[in-house]
């Protein structure tokens, strides 16, 4: 599955005078708990562990976030926010996996982030930048089992 | 391929949630809660709108 990269607004600054936006790898997701399905932007972010949600978005899904077992979570300047973990489903195109992902009450400042645990496990990910695309491709068991064994 | 531009129709929603139609071209609602947005964009249209943050302008974001 291919994705565009999103061009999104930001504001000239005083180290990129000329860029008034930016171009992100956020691709939508579909988020499953239940019989309830919501369809969000989420950041392919290799950096991030975890897949992480809004709390809030957990809340819309009729989940009890609060239920869910906690992890603290930190990033650049050393904040640490805290997420609870839940077993979802996410569906990426045509394709659905399950996932245990964190919903956080705390500020991301993004819709989502799809990382290490539970995303890049199972997908393979080509980010192109110049061709303005990501490209997402579903690992199967064979080839989880062959990365597993060094092939 | 093309990014999808979305610059023009993101610029006033800096800081809120936004429901957008599914083939982005349209902001069916926005808001604070995507719970809000939600239901307001169910009164906008039938279909299954796509639910985003749209991140300050003035910082860049690290993951």
């Amino acid at each position: 599955m291919k994705f565009p990269y999103q061009e999104r607004p930001r504001d000239p600054s005083e180290a990129f005078p000329n860029s008034s936006s930016r171009l992100v790898s956020i691709i939508p997701v579909t988020v499953i708990s239940s019989d309830k399905a919501i369809t969000i932007d989420a950041l392919v972010d290799s950096g991030a562990d975890n897949c992480i949600f809004p709390g809030m978005l957990g809340v819309a899904l009729d989940i009890d976030v609060h239920k869910g077992p906690k992890q603290k979570i930190s990033g650049l300047g050393g904040r640490i926010i805290e997420a609870r973990f839940h077993n979802i489903r996410l569906r990426v195109g045509s394709v659905e996996f399950e996932v245990y992902a964190g919903f956080s009450f705390d500020t991301i400042g993004i819709s989502g982030l799809l990382g290490q645990r539970g995303f890049f496990d199972n997908f393979r990910v080509i980010f192109d930048r110049t061709a303005n695309s990501v490209i997402v491709k579903k690992r199967t068991s064979i080839q989880k089992l062959l990365t597993l064994l060094g092939s | 391929m093309q990014a999808l531009k979305l610059t023009n129709l993101l610029k006033g929603y800096e800081d809120c949630w936004v429901a957008l139609n599914s083939s982005r071209t349209k902001v069916l609602a926005s808001g604070q809660t995507i719970k809000d947005i939600l239901i307001k964009a169910k009164i906008q249209s039938s279909e299954q709108p796509i639910i985003t943050y749209v991140s300050r302008f003035d910082s860049d974001y690290v993951g």
